[in-house]
């Protein structure tokens, strides 16, 4: 799953620390989710949509949306 | 306010503490299995010998209870590289167990349990460190 993670963190200018204290997680939860090594669970990515106030598909896409091989 | 549609994440990354009492646990076990193979080697064989020995059972106990207690307390992510390190170990020592059966059907001396033990805890924690250390 492709996501824009790192741009809307980089957007509200927070670091991951920052980030990760917001959505009560791990800073490598947040490393993990950004560099796309993990695909997070429904409920954190709701918390990330909500906290960016965006739709959750704006933020995640599969990766047959966006032409991506893997 | 209908609170059920509040998101609800992972608990909270591990306590501080947590990752020290990893650290206490092992450091523990460590001693005993050091205590065990001396109190093996040195002592006569009586009551104080056995109970030496059979003392690291104690400290995996409380080792195990502080690796359930990491789990419960960590977040989605760390709780998944936990899960893999522990199938990747789980994998790796029943290997070692079979491949040392085979060595000894074809002759080899016949080695120590301990080895692939130490090497599975060994494995276990540096698969875990970069985690603790917040390496990523």
């Amino acid at each position: 799953m492709k996501n824009i993670v790192r741009e809307l963190r980089a957007e509200y200018g927070w670091t991951q620390g920052e980030l990760a204290n917001r959505l009560n997680v791990s800073r490598q939860t947040v490393n993990a989710v950004e560099t796309e090594r993990y695909e997070p669970s429904l409920s954190l990515a709701f918390a990330i949509a909500d906290l960016f106030k965006r739709p959750i598909e704006a933020i995640f896409r599969a990766r047959y949306e966006t032409g991506a091989k893997k | 306010m209908l609170d059920i549609l509040t998101p609800k994440t992972s608990p909270a990354k591990p306590h501080r503490g947590a990752w020290q009492a990893i650290a206490w646990s092992q450091w523990a076990f460590w001693c005993q299995v050091a205590v065990a193979l001396l109190a093996q080697r040195f002592m006569p064989a009586g009551g104080l010998r056995s109970a030496l020995i059979l003392a690291p059972l104690l400290t995996v106990a409380l080792v195990m209870g502080v690796a359930v207690w990491i789990h419960q307390d960590s977040d989605e992510y760390i709780r998944s590289r936990m899960q893999r390190a522990a199938m990747l170990t789980a994998v790796t020592m029943a290997l070692l167990g079979m491949a040392w059966c085979f060595f000894e059907l074809l002759g080899f001396p016949r080695l120590s349990m301990v080895w692939p033990v130490l090497l599975g805890w060994g494995l276990f924690c540096v698969q875990l460190l970069p985690l603790a250390f917040g390496k990523e």
